[in-house]
Protein backbone atom coordinates (compact mmCIF):
# COMPACT_ATOMS: atom_id res chain seq x y z
CA UNK A 1 0.00 0.00 0.00
CA UNK A 2 2.88 2.62 0.22
CA UNK A 3 3.33 2.90 -3.46
CA UNK A 4 -0.26 3.86 -3.44
CA UNK A 5 -0.05 6.52 -0.78
CA UNK A 6 3.17 7.66 -2.20
CA UNK A 7 1.28 8.18 -5.84
CA UNK A 8 -0.79 10.74 -3.87
CA UNK A 9 1.85 12.50 -1.98
CA UNK A 10 3.81 12.74 -4.59
CA UNK A 11 1.37 14.38 -6.58
CA UNK A 12 0.78 17.16 -4.26
CA UNK A 13 4.53 18.03 -3.44
CA UNK A 14 6.14 17.27 -6.71
CA UNK A 15 6.15 20.71 -7.94
CA UNK A 16 7.47 22.40 -4.33
CA UNK A 17 10.33 19.68 -4.40
CA UNK A 18 11.27 20.66 -8.15
CA UNK A 19 11.42 24.44 -7.15
CA UNK A 20 13.10 23.74 -3.84
CA UNK A 21 15.50 21.33 -5.70
CA UNK A 22 16.56 24.26 -8.31
CA UNK A 23 16.79 26.97 -5.10
CA UNK A 24 18.94 24.86 -3.18
CA UNK A 25 21.18 24.36 -6.51
CA UNK A 26 21.63 28.19 -7.13
CA UNK A 27 22.09 28.49 -3.48
CA UNK A 28 24.93 26.36 -3.74
CA UNK A 29 26.03 28.36 -7.17
CA UNK A 30 25.86 31.17 -5.63
CA UNK A 31 27.96 30.04 -2.85
CA UNK A 32 30.69 28.13 -4.72
CA UNK A 33 30.94 31.22 -7.27
CA UNK A 34 31.72 33.51 -4.04
CA UNK A 35 34.43 31.52 -3.09
CA UNK A 36 36.16 31.33 -6.10
CA UNK A 37 35.60 34.77 -7.09
CA UNK A 38 37.45 35.78 -3.60
CA UNK A 39 40.42 32.80 -4.42
CA UNK A 40 40.78 34.49 -7.86
CA UNK A 41 39.88 38.38 -7.39
CA UNK A 42 39.92 39.21 -3.56
CA UNK A 43 41.89 38.53 -0.45
CA UNK A 44 42.41 35.05 -0.55
CA UNK A 45 44.81 35.25 2.42
CA UNK A 46 42.18 36.35 4.39
CA UNK A 47 39.81 34.28 3.57
CA UNK A 48 41.98 31.31 4.57
CA UNK A 49 42.52 32.75 7.86
CA UNK A 50 39.05 33.42 8.95
CA UNK A 51 38.14 30.28 8.15
CA UNK A 52 40.89 28.33 10.19
CA UNK A 53 41.67 30.73 13.28
CA UNK A 54 38.16 32.58 13.35
CA UNK A 55 35.88 29.68 12.24
CA UNK A 56 33.95 31.83 9.85
CA UNK A 57 32.44 29.61 6.91
CA UNK A 58 31.91 30.28 3.36
CA UNK A 59 27.98 28.62 3.37
CA UNK A 60 26.28 30.71 5.89
CA UNK A 61 23.99 31.80 2.94
CA UNK A 62 22.41 28.41 3.28
CA UNK A 63 21.89 28.90 7.24
CA UNK A 64 17.87 29.46 6.69
CA UNK A 65 17.15 26.98 3.35
CA UNK A 66 16.88 23.68 5.00
CA UNK A 67 14.44 25.21 7.51
CA UNK A 68 12.68 27.10 4.97
CA UNK A 69 12.51 23.64 2.98
CA UNK A 70 11.15 21.79 5.57
CA UNK A 71 8.57 24.42 6.06
CA UNK A 72 7.35 24.49 2.56
CA UNK A 73 7.17 20.45 2.17
CA UNK A 74 4.94 19.93 5.17
CA UNK A 75 2.93 23.02 4.22
CA UNK A 76 2.12 21.82 0.81
CA UNK A 77 1.52 18.19 2.32
CA UNK A 78 -0.69 18.51 4.81
CA UNK A 79 -2.31 21.61 4.18
CA UNK A 80 -4.99 20.35 1.66
CA UNK A 81 -5.30 17.02 3.74
CA UNK A 82 -6.82 19.47 6.25
CA UNK A 83 -8.98 22.00 4.21
CA UNK A 84 -12.07 20.84 4.68
CA UNK A 85 -11.33 18.19 6.42
CA UNK A 86 -10.00 16.07 3.10
CA UNK A 87 -7.36 13.67 5.42
CA UNK A 88 -10.90 12.10 5.70
CA UNK A 89 -11.08 10.88 2.80
CA UNK A 90 -7.49 9.02 3.73
CA UNK A 91 -9.12 7.64 6.76
CA UNK A 92 -11.49 6.03 4.86
CA UNK A 93 -9.13 3.89 2.84
CA UNK A 94 -9.05 0.63 3.65
CA UNK A 95 -5.70 0.81 5.30
CA UNK A 96 -5.09 1.45 9.00
CA UNK A 97 -5.33 5.15 9.74
CA UNK A 98 -2.21 5.69 11.96
CA UNK A 99 -0.32 3.28 9.01
CA UNK A 100 -1.20 5.20 6.84
CA UNK A 101 0.06 8.72 8.29
CA UNK A 102 3.32 7.45 9.24
CA UNK A 103 3.64 6.62 5.35
CA UNK A 104 2.07 10.09 4.72
CA UNK A 105 5.43 11.43 6.86
CA UNK A 106 7.77 9.17 5.46
CA UNK A 107 7.05 9.99 1.72
CA UNK A 108 7.34 13.76 3.39
CA UNK A 109 10.76 12.98 5.04
CA UNK A 110 11.93 10.62 2.34
CA UNK A 111 11.75 13.69 -0.18
CA UNK A 112 13.43 16.30 2.21
CA UNK A 113 16.29 13.64 2.72
CA UNK A 114 16.98 13.21 -1.27
CA UNK A 115 17.21 17.25 -1.97
CA UNK A 116 19.84 16.98 1.51
CA UNK A 117 21.37 14.42 0.43
CA UNK A 118 22.04 15.27 -3.10
CA UNK A 119 22.96 19.43 -1.49
CA UNK A 120 25.65 17.41 0.45
CA UNK A 121 27.11 15.50 -2.33
CA UNK A 122 27.16 18.42 -4.81
CA UNK A 123 28.21 20.57 -1.87
CA UNK A 124 31.23 18.26 -1.37
CA UNK A 125 32.01 17.71 -4.96
CA UNK A 126 32.51 21.34 -5.12
CA UNK A 127 34.00 21.53 -2.17
CA UNK A 128 36.99 18.85 -2.33
CA UNK A 129 37.71 21.50 -5.63
CA UNK A 130 38.41 24.69 -3.40
CA UNK A 131 38.92 22.90 0.20
CA UNK A 132 41.56 20.21 1.61
CA UNK A 133 39.26 17.30 3.26
CA UNK A 134 39.27 18.18 6.36
CA UNK A 135 37.83 21.37 6.02
CA UNK A 136 35.20 19.94 3.57
CA UNK A 137 34.38 17.22 6.19
CA UNK A 138 34.06 19.83 8.93
CA UNK A 139 31.73 22.00 7.30
CA UNK A 140 29.33 18.77 6.50
CA UNK A 141 29.27 18.20 10.12
CA UNK A 142 28.58 21.83 11.44
CA UNK A 143 25.44 22.12 8.44
CA UNK A 144 24.19 18.43 9.60
CA UNK A 145 22.28 20.28 12.46
CA UNK A 146 21.01 22.61 9.72
CA UNK A 147 19.48 19.57 7.65
CA UNK A 148 18.22 18.07 10.92
CA UNK A 149 16.68 21.48 11.58
CA UNK A 150 14.58 21.48 8.36
CA UNK A 151 13.50 17.74 8.89
CA UNK A 152 12.51 18.68 12.59
CA UNK A 153 10.66 21.86 10.76
CA UNK A 154 9.23 19.24 8.52
CA UNK A 155 7.68 16.88 11.12
CA UNK A 156 6.60 19.35 13.81
CA UNK A 157 5.01 21.42 11.03
CA UNK A 158 2.97 18.53 9.92
CA UNK A 159 2.58 17.77 13.71
CA UNK A 160 0.55 21.01 14.04
CA UNK A 161 -1.28 21.58 11.09
CA UNK A 162 -2.76 18.25 11.47
CA UNK A 163 -3.54 19.20 14.99
CA UNK A 164 -7.24 20.02 15.19
CA UNK A 165 -7.58 22.45 17.85
CA UNK A 166 -5.84 26.00 17.16
CA UNK A 167 -4.69 27.05 20.95
CA UNK A 168 -2.83 23.38 20.79
CA UNK A 169 -1.47 24.40 17.58
CA UNK A 170 -0.44 27.87 18.92
CA UNK A 171 1.28 26.05 22.03
CA UNK A 172 3.00 23.57 19.67
CA UNK A 173 4.13 26.25 17.62
CA UNK A 174 5.68 27.92 20.02
CA UNK A 175 7.28 24.88 21.67
CA UNK A 176 8.84 24.40 18.14
CA UNK A 177 10.45 27.41 17.76
CA UNK A 178 11.92 26.98 21.74
CA UNK A 179 12.86 23.41 20.13
CA UNK A 180 14.40 24.62 16.81
CA UNK A 181 16.71 26.96 18.28
CA UNK A 182 18.81 24.38 19.71
CA UNK A 183 19.87 23.88 15.97
CA UNK A 184 20.84 27.19 15.29
CA UNK A 185 23.29 27.37 18.26
CA UNK A 186 26.57 28.71 16.16
CA UNK A 187 28.62 28.20 13.27
CA UNK A 188 31.79 27.57 15.03
CA UNK A 189 33.11 24.16 12.97
CA UNK A 190 32.57 21.18 14.70
CA UNK A 191 30.27 22.82 17.53
CA UNK A 192 27.81 20.06 17.30
CA UNK A 193 29.94 17.24 17.09
CA UNK A 194 29.37 15.75 20.82
CA UNK A 195 25.63 15.49 20.41
CA UNK A 196 24.70 14.74 16.88
CA UNK A 197 24.11 11.52 17.68
CA UNK A 198 21.57 12.49 20.16
CA UNK A 199 19.65 15.04 17.99
CA UNK A 200 19.33 12.75 15.22
CA UNK A 201 17.05 10.27 17.24
CA UNK A 202 14.86 13.19 18.97
CA UNK A 203 14.30 14.16 15.35
CA UNK A 204 13.87 10.61 14.33
CA UNK A 205 11.34 10.19 17.32
CA UNK A 206 9.30 13.43 16.22
CA UNK A 207 8.38 11.10 12.93
CA UNK A 208 6.23 9.10 15.38
CA UNK A 209 4.42 11.41 17.20
CA UNK A 210 2.24 12.23 14.10
CA UNK A 211 0.27 9.89 14.96
CA UNK A 212 -1.23 11.90 18.09
CA UNK A 213 -2.99 14.90 16.17
CA UNK A 214 -3.95 12.22 13.68
CA UNK A 215 -5.45 10.42 16.32
CA UNK A 216 -7.25 13.61 17.54
CA UNK A 217 -8.43 14.62 14.05
CA UNK A 218 -9.93 11.01 13.15
CA UNK A 219 -11.89 11.03 16.86
CA UNK A 220 -13.71 14.78 16.21
CA UNK A 221 -11.54 15.79 19.42
CA UNK A 222 -11.73 19.44 19.77
CA UNK A 223 -10.51 20.42 23.01
CA UNK B 1 -21.80 -14.20 2.66
CA UNK B 2 -25.22 -13.88 5.01
CA UNK B 3 -27.34 -10.35 4.40
CA UNK B 4 -28.00 -8.76 7.59
CA UNK B 5 -31.07 -7.48 8.13
CA UNK B 6 -30.10 -3.67 9.04
CA UNK B 7 -26.70 -2.24 7.24
CA UNK B 8 -26.60 0.24 9.76
CA UNK B 9 -27.48 -0.14 13.54
CA UNK B 10 -27.16 3.25 15.62
CA UNK B 11 -28.18 2.46 19.50
CA UNK B 12 -28.92 4.85 22.10
CA UNK B 13 -26.42 7.44 20.67
CA UNK B 14 -25.42 10.68 23.09
CA UNK B 15 -23.47 13.25 21.90
CA UNK B 16 -22.61 16.67 23.03
CA UNK B 17 -20.49 19.49 21.93
CA UNK B 18 -19.00 21.22 25.14
CA UNK B 19 -22.29 21.67 26.58
CA UNK B 20 -24.35 22.16 23.83
CA UNK B 21 -26.51 18.94 23.58
CA UNK B 22 -26.65 17.44 20.17
CA UNK B 23 -28.94 14.44 21.03
CA UNK B 24 -29.71 12.15 23.52
CA UNK B 25 -30.46 8.13 23.00
CA UNK B 26 -31.02 8.33 19.18
CA UNK B 27 -31.53 5.09 17.83
CA UNK B 28 -32.32 3.87 13.92
CA UNK B 29 -31.52 1.12 12.05
CA UNK B 30 -30.78 1.30 7.87
CA UNK B 31 -32.64 -1.89 6.40
CA UNK B 32 -30.09 -3.88 4.23
CA UNK B 33 -31.29 -2.89 0.41
CA UNK B 34 -33.30 0.10 1.23
CA UNK B 35 -32.25 4.07 1.12
CA UNK B 36 -32.66 6.45 4.47
CA UNK B 37 -32.89 9.73 4.00
CA UNK B 38 -31.77 11.45 7.25
CA UNK B 39 -33.77 14.69 7.33
CA UNK B 40 -33.37 17.26 10.04
CA UNK B 41 -32.96 21.23 9.94
CA UNK B 42 -29.20 22.41 10.06
CA UNK B 43 -27.50 21.79 13.31
CA UNK B 44 -30.03 19.02 14.23
CA UNK B 45 -26.99 16.40 14.38
CA UNK B 46 -27.07 14.99 10.44
CA UNK B 47 -23.67 15.57 9.70
CA UNK B 48 -22.74 14.51 13.52
CA UNK B 49 -24.56 11.23 12.93
CA UNK B 50 -22.40 10.09 9.80
CA UNK B 51 -18.86 11.18 11.24
CA UNK B 52 -19.93 9.11 14.32
CA UNK B 53 -20.93 6.22 11.34
CA UNK B 54 -17.72 6.50 9.53
CA UNK B 55 -15.73 6.51 12.98
CA UNK B 56 -14.73 10.37 12.67
CA UNK B 57 -16.40 11.43 15.80
CA UNK B 58 -16.57 9.39 18.84
CA UNK B 59 -20.32 9.60 20.32
CA UNK B 60 -20.54 10.51 24.52
CA UNK B 61 -22.57 7.35 24.49
CA UNK B 62 -24.24 4.72 22.41
CA UNK B 63 -22.94 3.12 19.75
CA UNK B 64 -23.44 2.18 15.82
CA UNK B 65 -22.74 -1.09 13.58
CA UNK B 66 -21.55 -0.60 10.29
CA UNK B 67 -22.06 -3.83 8.41
CA UNK B 68 -22.18 -5.70 11.85
CA UNK B 69 -19.16 -3.47 13.09
CA UNK B 70 -18.62 -1.43 15.43
CA UNK B 71 -18.24 2.02 13.57
CA UNK B 72 -15.15 3.11 15.93
CA UNK B 73 -13.28 0.32 14.80
CA UNK B 74 -13.80 -0.52 11.40
CA UNK B 75 -11.38 -2.92 9.82
CA UNK B 76 -10.25 -2.12 6.41
CA UNK B 77 -12.00 -4.91 4.86
CA UNK B 78 -15.16 -3.20 5.95
CA UNK B 79 -14.09 0.29 5.10
CA UNK B 80 -14.06 -0.96 1.44
CA UNK B 81 -17.29 -2.36 1.35
CA UNK B 82 -18.56 1.36 2.38
CA UNK B 83 -18.73 4.23 -0.15
CA UNK B 84 -18.50 7.69 1.84
CA UNK B 85 -19.11 10.84 -0.01
CA UNK B 86 -18.35 14.33 2.15
CA UNK B 87 -20.34 17.15 2.41
CA UNK B 88 -19.64 19.70 -0.78
CA UNK B 89 -18.38 16.24 -2.93
CA UNK B 90 -14.79 16.96 -1.23
CA UNK B 91 -12.36 14.87 -3.29
CA UNK B 92 -8.60 14.93 -3.52
CA UNK B 93 -8.78 18.20 -5.62
CA UNK B 94 -4.96 18.55 -6.37
CA UNK B 95 -5.44 15.37 -9.15
CA UNK B 96 -7.15 14.86 -12.64
CA UNK B 97 -9.54 12.59 -13.63
CA UNK B 98 -7.04 9.46 -14.74
CA UNK B 99 -4.95 10.83 -11.43
CA UNK B 100 -7.82 10.08 -9.07
CA UNK B 101 -9.23 6.85 -10.38
CA UNK B 102 -5.52 5.29 -10.73
CA UNK B 103 -5.50 6.36 -7.14
CA UNK B 104 -8.22 4.89 -5.82
CA UNK B 105 -8.29 1.80 -8.06
CA UNK B 106 -5.47 0.62 -5.89
CA UNK B 107 -7.29 -0.31 -2.79
CA UNK B 108 -10.72 -1.07 -3.60
CA UNK B 109 -10.52 -5.28 -4.68
CA UNK B 110 -13.90 -4.74 -6.48
CA UNK B 111 -13.28 -1.45 -8.30
CA UNK B 112 -14.58 -0.90 -11.63
CA UNK B 113 -13.81 1.82 -14.23
CA UNK B 114 -16.56 1.46 -16.54
CA UNK B 115 -19.82 3.49 -14.82
CA UNK B 116 -16.68 5.83 -13.77
CA UNK B 117 -15.65 6.81 -17.02
CA UNK B 118 -19.15 6.64 -18.31
CA UNK B 119 -20.24 9.56 -16.42
CA UNK B 120 -16.48 11.43 -16.86
CA UNK B 121 -17.16 11.13 -21.12
CA UNK B 122 -20.73 13.10 -19.85
CA UNK B 123 -19.23 16.18 -18.79
CA UNK B 124 -17.55 19.08 -20.56
CA UNK B 125 -13.91 18.42 -19.30
CA UNK B 126 -10.70 18.49 -20.83
CA UNK B 127 -8.25 15.45 -20.04
CA UNK B 128 -5.65 17.06 -17.77
CA UNK B 129 -8.24 19.35 -16.14
CA UNK B 130 -7.42 19.22 -11.99
CA UNK B 131 -10.66 18.95 -10.21
CA UNK B 132 -10.60 22.17 -8.38
CA UNK B 133 -10.59 23.97 -12.07
CA UNK B 134 -14.83 22.10 -12.48
CA UNK B 135 -17.48 23.37 -11.28
CA UNK B 136 -19.29 22.06 -8.44
CA UNK B 137 -21.55 19.75 -10.80
CA UNK B 138 -19.37 17.91 -12.49
CA UNK B 139 -17.17 17.58 -8.79
CA UNK B 140 -20.15 15.70 -7.86
CA UNK B 141 -19.72 13.69 -10.54
CA UNK B 142 -16.49 12.66 -10.06
CA UNK B 143 -17.30 11.88 -6.75
CA UNK B 144 -20.58 9.61 -7.57
CA UNK B 145 -18.17 8.11 -10.21
CA UNK B 146 -15.83 6.97 -7.89
CA UNK B 147 -18.19 5.70 -5.37
CA UNK B 148 -19.93 3.63 -8.02
CA UNK B 149 -16.48 2.66 -9.28
CA UNK B 150 -15.80 0.90 -5.99
CA UNK B 151 -19.25 -1.13 -5.71
CA UNK B 152 -19.51 -0.43 -2.11
CA UNK B 153 -22.36 -2.73 -0.47
CA UNK B 154 -23.61 0.50 1.33
CA UNK B 155 -23.44 4.02 0.64
CA UNK B 156 -23.41 7.24 2.89
CA UNK B 157 -23.69 10.51 1.06
CA UNK B 158 -23.67 13.69 3.58
CA UNK B 159 -25.90 16.47 1.99
CA UNK B 160 -25.26 15.56 -1.92
CA UNK B 161 -27.36 18.01 -3.02
CA UNK B 162 -25.33 20.77 -1.61
CA UNK B 163 -24.28 23.32 -4.56
CA UNK B 164 -25.71 21.48 -7.30
CA UNK B 165 -27.83 23.48 -9.33
CA UNK B 166 -31.54 21.33 -10.53
CA UNK B 167 -29.72 19.38 -13.40
CA UNK B 168 -26.91 17.53 -12.11
CA UNK B 169 -29.06 17.40 -8.80
CA UNK B 170 -31.80 15.74 -10.81
CA UNK B 171 -29.03 13.57 -12.68
CA UNK B 172 -27.69 12.61 -9.51
CA UNK B 173 -31.20 11.53 -7.74
CA UNK B 174 -31.94 9.66 -10.90
CA UNK B 175 -29.14 7.96 -11.44
CA UNK B 176 -28.59 7.00 -7.70
CA UNK B 177 -32.38 5.73 -7.05
CA UNK B 178 -32.16 3.22 -9.89
CA UNK B 179 -28.83 2.11 -9.03
CA UNK B 180 -29.67 1.37 -5.39
CA UNK B 181 -32.14 -0.52 -6.26
CA UNK B 182 -30.69 -2.73 -9.32
CA UNK B 183 -27.70 -3.35 -7.62
CA UNK B 184 -29.62 -4.07 -4.29
CA UNK B 185 -27.38 -1.35 -2.63
CA UNK B 186 -28.13 0.25 1.05
CA UNK B 187 -28.14 4.28 0.48
CA UNK B 188 -27.55 6.23 3.73
CA UNK B 189 -28.80 9.98 2.53
CA UNK B 190 -29.00 13.38 4.29
CA UNK B 191 -29.97 16.52 1.93
CA UNK B 192 -31.23 19.99 3.13
CA UNK B 193 -33.68 19.95 0.14
CA UNK B 194 -36.20 17.92 0.57
CA UNK B 195 -37.78 17.87 -2.11
CA UNK B 196 -34.91 16.04 -3.75
CA UNK B 197 -35.54 12.92 -1.21
CA UNK B 198 -39.26 12.52 -2.49
CA UNK B 199 -38.21 10.35 -5.12
CA UNK B 200 -35.42 8.46 -3.93
CA UNK B 201 -36.10 7.18 -0.36
CA UNK B 202 -38.13 4.46 0.93
CA UNK B 203 -37.58 5.18 4.76
CA UNK B 204 -37.06 8.14 6.61
CA UNK B 205 -35.62 9.63 9.60
CA UNK B 206 -36.12 13.41 10.84
CA UNK B 207 -34.47 14.73 13.68
CA UNK B 208 -35.06 17.57 15.49
CA UNK B 209 -32.95 19.29 18.46
CA UNK B 210 -34.14 16.97 21.05
CA UNK B 211 -33.64 14.29 18.51
CA UNK B 212 -35.54 11.71 16.62
CA UNK B 213 -38.80 13.03 15.49
CA UNK B 214 -39.99 10.49 13.58
CA UNK B 215 -39.03 7.31 11.80
CA UNK B 216 -40.68 5.31 9.57
CA UNK B 217 -41.00 4.53 6.06
CA UNK B 218 -42.06 6.77 3.52
CA UNK B 219 -45.05 5.00 2.18
CA UNK B 220 -46.17 4.95 6.13
CA UNK B 221 -45.30 8.71 6.61
CA UNK B 222 -47.36 9.88 2.87
CA UNK B 223 -50.10 7.79 3.61
CA UNK B 224 -51.06 8.76 7.12
CA UNK B 225 -49.09 11.82 8.36
CA UNK B 226 -51.72 14.48 7.00
CA UNK B 227 -52.91 18.25 6.67
CA UNK B 228 -55.45 19.92 7.08
CA UNK B 229 -56.11 23.45 6.34
CA UNK B 230 -59.23 25.34 7.73
CA UNK B 231 -60.98 28.56 8.63
CA UNK B 232 -60.39 30.53 12.17
CA UNK B 233 -63.62 31.85 13.43
CA UNK B 234 -62.07 32.47 17.12
CA UNK B 235 -59.71 35.51 17.18
CA UNK B 236 -56.45 34.56 19.03
CA UNK B 237 -57.04 31.00 19.97
CA UNK B 238 -53.85 28.65 19.76
CA UNK B 239 -53.49 24.70 19.72
CA UNK B 240 -50.76 22.58 21.58
CA UNK B 241 -49.40 20.12 20.57
CA UNK B 242 -50.08 16.67 21.56
CA UNK B 243 -50.92 12.80 21.11
CA UNK B 244 -53.12 13.44 18.26
CA UNK B 245 -51.62 17.27 16.89
CA UNK B 246 -48.22 17.39 15.89
CA UNK B 247 -48.37 21.03 14.53
CA UNK B 248 -50.22 23.68 14.40
CA UNK B 249 -49.53 27.03 12.37
CA UNK B 250 -52.08 30.13 11.67
CA UNK B 251 -51.75 33.03 9.27
CA UNK B 252 -54.52 35.48 10.02
CA UNK B 253 -57.81 33.51 9.89
CA UNK B 254 -55.97 30.47 8.28
CA UNK B 255 -55.28 27.62 10.29
CA UNK B 256 -53.51 24.53 9.28
CA UNK B 257 -52.60 21.42 11.70
CA UNK B 258 -50.61 18.19 10.83
CA UNK B 259 -51.90 14.78 12.31
CA UNK B 260 -51.37 11.03 11.77
CA UNK B 261 -55.21 10.82 12.57
CA UNK B 262 -58.17 10.70 10.42
CA UNK B 263 -60.22 14.03 9.79
CA UNK B 264 -62.88 13.19 12.14
CA UNK B 265 -61.24 12.54 15.08
CA UNK B 266 -58.95 15.86 14.55
CA UNK B 267 -62.34 17.87 13.90
CA UNK B 268 -63.54 16.58 17.36
CA UNK B 269 -59.95 17.19 18.91
CA UNK B 270 -60.02 21.03 17.72
CA UNK B 271 -63.52 21.45 19.24
CA UNK B 272 -62.31 19.71 22.45
CA UNK B 273 -60.03 22.29 23.00
CA UNK B 274 -62.31 25.18 22.52
CA UNK B 275 -61.14 26.04 18.45
CA UNK B 276 -64.11 27.40 16.76
CA UNK B 277 -63.52 26.45 12.87
CA UNK B 278 -65.30 26.02 9.91
CA UNK B 279 -64.39 24.32 5.88
CA UNK B 280 -61.58 21.85 7.72
CA UNK B 281 -60.42 19.76 4.66
CA UNK B 282 -57.26 17.43 3.90
CA UNK B 283 -54.82 19.18 1.73
CA UNK B 284 -52.22 16.58 -0.17
CA UNK B 285 -48.87 17.03 1.14
CA UNK B 286 -45.37 16.53 -0.54
CA UNK B 287 -42.81 15.38 1.79
CA UNK B 288 -41.22 18.99 2.53
CA UNK B 289 -44.78 19.71 3.82
CA UNK B 290 -44.27 16.84 6.13
CA UNK B 291 -41.39 17.26 6.97
CA UNK B 292 -42.54 21.25 8.30
CA UNK B 293 -45.60 19.76 9.58
CA UNK B 294 -43.26 17.49 12.49
CA UNK B 295 -40.67 20.02 12.84
CA UNK B 296 -42.46 23.35 12.66
CA UNK B 297 -41.15 26.31 10.79
CA UNK B 298 -38.78 28.00 13.59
Amino acid sequence: MFGHITYKEWLKIRWALYGLSALMLLSLIYTYAIVNYTYRFSDANGFWYNIIYRGSSFYSRINYLPLLAGLIIAAVQWVPEIQRKRIKLTFHLPVDEYRVLLQMIAFGASALAMIFIGFCVLFSILGFFYFPPEIVYSALSTLFPRFLLGMAAYLMAAYIILEPHMLRRILYSVLSIGFGKLFLYGWFYNIYDRILLQMTLLTLLLSLAIIYPGHRFKKGVMK
Amino acid sequence: MNQLEFAVECRNLTHYYGTKKVYEDMSFNIRSGSILGLLGKNGTGKTTTINILNGFLEPRSGECFILGENSQYLQPQTKARVGFLLEGHIQYDFMNIYQIERFYSRFFPRWKREPYYDLMKKLAITEKQQISTMSCGQQSQVALGLILAQDPDLMILDDFSMGLDPGYRRLFIEFLAEYGKAEHKTIFVTSHIIQDMEKLIDDVVILGYEGVLHSSTMDHLMTRFRQYDFYIESPDRQVLPDGVIMNFDRVKNHGTVYSFEDQALVEKHLRGQGMQFSALSEVKMSLEDAFIGITGKY
